[in-house]
């Protein structure tokens, strides 16, 4: 199957020529809007780093009657919507590791199982890719395209902690190759962007929605007459930008929240505070239905956070370097993996307490994957991933399972993903690790 | 060691032990690249270079920093807007980097938000902005009440009694559109406890409302009116009559009044000749060059014009500035001297292109006035004048912050913000230390910079700034309070390199970590990068032994050839420190030991024994491979990006002059201003 067209893709146009605007802008626009009251599935993504410690994080048990152990024994009061997956490799990672460091291919590949591709300045430091890109557009952002129709956001990605210093271990969310989503890691800001007075960017009740759309496309032309001059790489960036503006008009066009419940507007600073901000304005996003799909990522690949609040003085990163004879690093791995398990259960928390109608919650719309960089913390290799996925995708998903598909791809874990999705996902990634979607995670009715 | 699984190539890296397939350094002499003692370390004079410009032109966005500085030299706002909604972006040490990440809808929705916001405050004294006060005035309009604008109203000497429920109305005509507040003269009696509550209307909508005062009182609202014809009404709507006490509650209603002020006044025309007029100056700085193409300026000017039809002109002047500020060449510095260049083909710059140049790299911000009448008068693409250009603004307080940027960002300095130690090692450490470690290396920078600028002195000082309590954790002598000069141990200094903010930063919670400072000296020092390591290869990491010294425990892995083909190069510069604990406090012994500090350089041109960290600043001081590299890194500075293979000859010759000039780091920004590469640029593929 051919990689699917991004949007990236189809503002180069045919053949690398560059399209001209008004006519992507008609062709970006959904032409179909989503109907109300109707079932929305979404998709909820959370991603912590440096792996796990695969004993702590392993079920004992059978399909259907498990004990989560250590590390996800904070999921528990949510296991009948579980399936835990233990032996899912990324398997494109495995097979086309590229020069670089493991965390820099782990994240590159977090969600995009295509081989990584280098930037301007190659590949530097420690194998780190100094301005490399994931090899196309990650899984989250494919759903996004798919089912952003209606919607006044195609995707909300949140961060953490994540590092503002490189691209690729810092992102995994990308819509294109070259072209990654940051994350939004400043509750205030972001609240102004989703939830700001009177919809998107009004600096006063002054600025109605029609001025704002008139501006916008004033810019957009203006970017135009610039985009038919530039040369290849200039135009890569001008692209991005044309892109992120015809969001933006999106936005604007569509957001209406109605008498929607908002969340507060949080001024937080700590990461704990702030990933409670952004679990809050995830949940709030879900409600009032304001995108398809919704990312929170707890730090980066390779992240150096230090757990004071765990009482350790270490970082992360180093930790998961000590050898497994060193069983106070162990402990500490752990109890780091267990406090990632309860952010993930505080974002369950507020998707389950959250009534969709019809006596089903935003957990029961939706399918919420935690995945990480790496899957054993201390080989750094990307061999079976933790990976957990989380809700019923309106009944696509038969959970309270712990499944061990051991040796499948990841690509083919999202293939299965997209068909409970209703996108019909055939394939997905590198097609010399993709054999079939990994089905079993389906409900037989679904 | 013994092979494993091509999966697992990363074991046990950051732990004592690991293995590189070890880099080398760039080669910057301009004839390919070097080994790990490659030609990069000869210093050789190069060669004249044959493509006398950079390899790459890539198209930079301003930095939310340069958004900042540049909101405040074009507008006069006040500084942190864009730093508020901006976060910073950092690809290889420099935030200035342009192959930085491009931009999302995030950050386009916070330009948006921010070019809003900046408008609107701008645009409250339109007149002053543009220049045309004429076009700009207060509108003051009133009317008596009259019985004949009441239903049921009952007209007195001078007002209108309204004593049951009813309105009073004046139909108003007005000339130009605009915020108007409008305000009706009246008063109310009580009755039952009560006063008379009074509702605005215009056009049939009500618009605001309130309780009648008991006095004469104006009263009303800020509404929006368009030029034309407009029905003002106050209602009376709680009428109450009790007649065994004779309570009456009534509104008396006396006249109206219509105020504007800074209301656009001037006809279409008139409006439209000084907008354009306007925009034909202020352009010049917003886009940092006059507009040559006509459409542009009047495609603006009809901009306004259908914004001024629909929305009134001062919405239109908002709203014109917001797609100023959002146009790529606010926020790109586009040249566009190169857009029609063949791929390959090298151009040189026009002034105006020059001058934003040298604006964002020695000020972080846009081109002041003089700097644009360089660009305009030619000066800038004269040797001379674009020396005299770069000299005048080095030595403008502007400069200094930019040099601090940089420094910090070569150094790393936001490291030591982040580190944690272990109290029970290292009682002594308190949540403090970071910033005071920050504060020592900025004062130390900037005393550095300001008192001769010599690079050997950033390396070598044998002094450091810091406050009493500072000097006191350092275990030296302080004769103030406040921060100042002190001297620091004779035998033990290294300028920076003996400054917590790199000591602490680089080692472990616990320890010191020579593996760490070596790689920082390599890395940054040396510009060597490290490649990857064998991924067929593992090492087995040895418990460590609490007993033995930190350079005992190195020694183990070194014994290895193969992990002492790397560790030969990034331990011994690392070892010289072991005199400063993981905290940066001196010491002589370690776990009971005395503490051996004397390696064996290698891998550099300055190869030799050295003991400790003052004979190690000495040597990297006086290493070309080091002041090369510095060089280097001001390329990148300058540049906003790596070096690619294309510069590396340019790199060369400014480090040439660099250390003809003493070491001098401000000839050295003068020779990257100087260089082919700063006045040029290459056609794109």
């Amino acid at each position: 199957m051919p990689r699917p067209l991004s949007r990236r893709a189809m503002l180069r146009g045919v053949g690398g020529a560059a399209v001209s605007l008004p006519f992507l802008s008609a062709m970006l626009r959904p032409l179909q809007s989503h109907a109300q009251g109707t079932l929305q599935k979404r998709l909820v993504v959370f991603f912590t780093p440096n792996g796990t410690v695969p004993e702590a994080w392993r079920p004992v048990g059978s399909e259907t009657s498990f004990t989560l152990p250590t590390i996800l024994a904070p999921l528990a009061a949510h296991q009948a919507e579980l399936i835990v997956l233990d032996g899912v490799d990324m398997k494109s990672a495995l097979e086309h590791p590229g020069g670089g460091n493991p965390h820099d291919v782990g994240t590159g590949h977090c969600l995009t199982p295509w081989p990584i591709v280098e930037g301007a300045s190659g590949v530097g430091e420690f194998g780190h890719y100094w301005d490399g890109s994931a090899g196309g557009q990650s899984f989250d952002q494919y759903v996004a395209e798919r089912l952003t129709a209606g919607h006044p956001f195609d995707s909300l990605v949140w961060g953490v902690e994540a590092d503002n210093s490189r691209a690729i271990p810092a992102r995994i969310s990308w819509k294109g190759t070259f072209n990654p989503v940051r994350p939004m890691q400043e509750p205030a800001a972001a609240f102004d962007r989703i939830f700001g007075s009177g919809g998107a960017h009004s600096a006063g009740p002054e600025v109605s929605r029609s001025q704002r759309l008139f501006v916008v496309d004033a810019v957009l032309e203006d970017f135009q007459r610039l985009h038919a001059r530039v040369g290849a790489e200039d135009r890569l960036r001008l692209d991005a930008h044309v892109e992120a503006l015809f969001d933006l008009e999106q936005t604007i066009r569509r957001l209406d929240l109605g008498d929607c419940l908002l969340p507060e507007r949080v001024d937080a600073s700590t990461s704990a505070a702030i990933g409670e901000a952004n679990n809050a304005m995830m949940a709030a996003a879900a409600r009032c239905d304001l995108a398809p799909v919704l990312v929170h990522q707890w730090g980066s690949g390779q992240s150096e956070r230090i757990f004071t609040e765990l009482g350790q003085t270490d970082d992360h990163h180093a930790l998961s370097h000590q050898p497994l004879s060193d069983a106070d690093a162990v402990a500490r791995l752990t109890a780091i993996n267990r406090w990632y398990a309860q952010r993930f259960a505080l974002l369950l928390d507020q998707l389950a307490s959250t009534e969709a109608g019809d006596g089903t919650s935003l957990l029961d719309q939706s399918v919420v994957l935690w995945c990480n960089e790496l899957g054993n913390g201390y080989t750094h290799d990307p061999s079976s991933v933790p990976y957990v996925l989380a809700g019923r995708c309106g009944g696509a998903l038969s959970t309270g399972r712990y499944l061990r598909p051991y040796g499948r791809s990841h690509g083919e874990l999202f293939a299965a993903i997209g068909q409970a999705l209703g996108l019909g996902t055939e394939s997905f990634g590198m097609p010399d690790v993709f054999e079939r979607p990994l089905t079993e995670i389906l409900s037989s009715a679904g | 060691m013994r092979p494993r699984p091509a999966r697992d190539p990363w074991f046990g890296l950051l732990s004592l032990g690991l293995l590189w397939a070890c880099g080398g350094p760039r080669d910057t002499t301009g004839r390919g690249h070097a080994g790990d003692e490659g030609p990069g370390a000869s210093g050789s004079a190069p060669e004249e270079c044959e493509v006398d410009g950079p390899a790459r032109s890539p198209m930079r966005r301003l930095t939310p920093a340069e958004l900042d500085r540049t909101l405040v030299d074009l507008l006069g706002v006040q500084a942190g807007k864009a730093l508020a909604v901006l976060p910073p972006e950092q690809v290889g040490g420099f935030s200035n980097n342009v192959d930085v990440r491009t931009v999302g809808a995030d950050t386009v929705s916070a330009i948006a938000h921010l070019a809003s916001e900046v408008a609107l405050e701008v645009t409250a004294e339109p007149g002053a902005l543009l220049d045309c006060p004429t076009l700009f005035g207060d509108v003051e309009l009133g009317a008596e009440a009259e019985a004949g604008e009441t239903d049921t109203g009952l007209l007195m000497e001078s007002h209108v009694e309204l004593r049951s429920e009813g309105y009073v109305e004046s139909v108003i005509e007005i000339a130009h559109g605009g915020e108007y507040g409008i305000e009706w003269r009246l008063y109310g009696t009580s009755c039952a406890g009560e006063g008379a509550e009074w509702t605005l209307w215009v056009d049939g909508d009500p618009v605001a409302d309130g309780l009648a005062p008991a006095v004469w009182s104006w009263v009303g609202a800020v509404h929006a009116l368009d030029a034309g014809s407009h029905q003002i009404r106050v209602s009376f709507d709680n009428d109450c009559y009790l007649p065994g006490t004779g309570e009456d509650r009534n509104l008396l209603v006396d006249a109206v009044r219509l105020s504007g002020r800074g209301l656009a006044i001037g006809s279409p025309d008139e409006f439209s000749d000084c907008v354009q007029t306007w925009l034909e100056t202020f352009l010049v700085r917003a886009w940092r060059r006059p507009v040559e193409d006509p459409e542009i300026l009047s495609g603006l000017v009809s901009l306004f014009e259908s914004a001024s039809a629909e929305w009134g002109e001062i919405a239109a002047v908002r709203m014109l500035i917001e797609v100023i500020l959002q146009s790529p060449r606010f926020l790109y510095r586009v040249e566009d001297s190169v857009l029609g260049a063949s791929p390959g083909e090298v151009v040189h710059l026009d002034g105006y292109e020059v001058a934003s140049r040298l604006s964002y790299f020695l000020w972080g911000s846009m081109p002041d006035d003089t700097l644009l009448a360089d660009a305009a008068s030619g000066a800038l693409q004269q040797p001379d004048g674009l020396q005299a250009a770069a000299e005048r603004m080095l030595a403008d307080p502007r400069a200094m912050e930019v040099v601090e940027l940089f420094f910090s960002e070569w150094f790393a300095l936001d490291h030591i913000g982040h580190v944690e130690k272990d109290l029970d090692v290292y009682p002594a450490w308190t949540e403090h230390r970071r910033a005071s470690f920050r504060e020592e290396t900025i004062r130390f920078i900037r005393a550095v910079w300001e008192e001769g600028a010599r690079f050997d002195e950033l390396l070598t000082a044998d002094w450091t700034i810091a406050d009493a309590e500072l000097a006191d954790f350092y275990g030296l002598e302080s004769n103030s309070d406040d921060w100042g000069r002190v001297e620091r141990d004779p035998a033990h200094h290294a300028g920076l390199l003996t400054q917590g903010s790199f000591l602490a930063a680089r080692a472990r919670s616990y320890a010191s970590s020579p593996i760490h400072r070596g790689l920082f000296i390599r890395g940054t020092l040396l510009c060597h990068v490290m490649s990857g390591p064998d991924p067929s290869l593992e090492i087995e990491v040895p418990d460590p032994d609490p007993e033995a010294t930190t350079r005992e425990l190195l020694e183990q892995h070194r014994s290895d050839p193969v992990c002492a083909s790397c560790h030969d190069l990034i331990d011994p510069p690392g070892l010289a420190f072991e005199h400063f604990d993981g905290i940066g406090q001196f010491r002589l012994y370690e776990n009971g030991h005395p503490v051996d500090a004397s390696v064996d350089l290698t891998g550099t041109d300055v190869n030799g024994q050295f003991d400790g960290a003052a004979e190690l600043g000495l040597a990297l001081a006086d290493s070309t491979m080091v002041q090369t590299c510095f060089a280097q890194q001001w390329f990148r500075f300058a540049h906003g990006r790596r070096p690619s293979d294309g510069d590396d000859c340019e790199i060369a010759e400014t480090a040439q002059t660099f250390i003809a000039d003493d070491l001098d780091m401000q000839s050295l920004v003068l020779a990257t201003v100087a260089s082919p590469a700063f006045r040029t640029a290459v056609g794109s593929p």
